[in-house]
């Protein structure tokens, strides 16, 4: 036994200076060429069971994988969501500069709708600032693009409300662009406008752009109030004629 | 002896392809390891002083290590198997998976100590540690494996009497 060790150990030193030499890859490239049928066969045969033993012993470990993906995913989902909505403020805020820079930032103070009233018939929102923001009661509010949306109803501390175009109390001064045809754009029950009193004549087309003619006072001239969605003509005595505009949003 | 060489082949094969995917906690056994201290409990000691350097030579040749390695890591499978040859075949079963795990964590360990002085790099003692480990117990589980193969192969001429060595 103790010659056999002392053989075993001279064969394996042997092996390992081969080795260091760099010697063994011409046999290792030997044995490989003849042991190949062999070696495929096995292949062959045990690669099934290679796959999956392989699968069973890292089960743990793509379990585990896989949960800090889904956790991963789920992260970056949620980001990049935070993202857009980014996008979309960083957009709404050029609009809005742009909108400052033609109309005059110092003019404008910047609100967001928090609430909306209940019921079906009137059309009021309520803005994030008030009195103590120097808004106060029959100030016009515009959108993001600059279109007129609606006046301040009743101004509070810290908010407003805000009296849409659509709502049927309110009546916008108004003139078609096209055409120069004034008329009184006024919310209707199914939160669109109507422009009442148009002159008799008045040529209005679909697609026609209604501004805010400034008559009144109430507004400044100019501010984008809607297009004309439809045209229906009705006779009356007072020989006017109402047209639908759609309002600017 | 055609038989012993065709054996350490299909032994090195198999450890090199299926039983190379065997981990457990990022350890795996020998199967060859296992395979030479099974046939010297249960064929004696003859035979598996011849299969053990061939099988060694062969995982050095077919495989990534170097030459040699297999060879010295092989040696204590053989030693852990010859110490005691069991007088009652009931007893081989206990010894050989003895065997098996014994010479699993001897090769691992030297295998290990081998890489690390080719690389030049101070032995990490505790993940040798736990990789002998598991390499013992799971080069014992493969020895459950191939004893029943081992143990029905014809008897070696050999074999016989219970001898200590």
């Amino acid at each position: 036994m103790a010659r056999w060790l002392l053989l075993v150990s001279l064969l394996g030193v042997a092996g390992l200076a081969v080795s260091a030499l760099g010697l063994d890859r011409p046999l290792q490239s030997g044995a490989q060429r003849i042991t190949e049928p062999l070696s495929a066969l096995v292949n062959a045969v045990t690669e099934p069971v290679a796959g999956l033993v392989a699968g069973l012993s890292s089960q743990g470990r793509l379990r585990r994988e896989n949960s800090d993906l889904l956790i991963e995913n789920e992260r970056l989902r949620s980001e990049l969501a935070r993202m857009r909505e980014d996008e979309i403020r960083t957009a709404s805020l050029d609009e809005l500069l742009n909108l400052g820079n033609r109309i005059g930032s110092d003019q404008l103070t910047y609100a967001a709708i928090v609430a909306r009233a209940p019921g079906p018939v009137r059309d009021v929102v309520a803005i994030t600032r008030g009195t103590r923001d120097g808004v106060y009661d029959g100030m016009p509010v515009l959108g993001r693009g600059g279109a007129l949306v609606g006046t301040v109803e009743r101004s509070l501390d810290s908010t407003a409300w805000v009296r849409l175009i659509t709502d049927p109390q309110s009546g916008v001064n108004a003139v078609v662009q096209e055409s120069r045809a004034p008329a009184l754009a006024v919310g209707a029950a199914d939160h669109r406008l109507r422009m009442d009193y148009l002159p008799q004549g008045a040529v209005v087309k679909t697609g026609d752009t209604v501004v805010t003619s400034g008559l009144g006072g109430s507004y400044p001239p100019g501010l984008l109030v809607g297009r004309v969605a439809r045209v229906e003509v009705a006779p009356t005595m007072c020989s006017s004629a109402s047209r639908w505009s759609r309002p600017c949003r | 002896m055609i038989l012993l060489v065709l054996t350490a082949l299909v032994a090195a094969l198999l450890d090199l392809t299926v039983f190379g995917e065997i981990r457990v906690a990022g350890v795996h056994g020998s199967l060859t390891a296992a395979l030479v201290a099974v046939w010297t409990v249960t064929r004696g000691r003859q035979e598996s002083m011849f299969l053990a350097p061939v099988a060694g030579l062969l995982l050095g040749l077919l495989g990534p290590g170097p030459l040699g390695a297999s060879v010295l890591a092989l040696a204590p499978a053989v030693l852990l198997g010859a110490l005691r040859r069991p007088d009652h075949e009931p007893r081989r079963f206990p010894l050989s998976v003895m065997a098996a795990g014994g010479g699993g964590m001897a090769y691992v360990i030297i295998m290990g100590l081998i890489q690390t002085v080719a690389t030049r790099s101070l032995p990490a003692l505790q993940p040798l540690a736990v990789a002998a480990l598991g390499g013992a117990a799971i080069t014992a589980v493969l020895g459950t494996l191939v004893y029943l193969p081992v143990a029905r192969l014809a008897p070696s001429r050999g074999a016989g009497a219970a001898q200590r060595y």
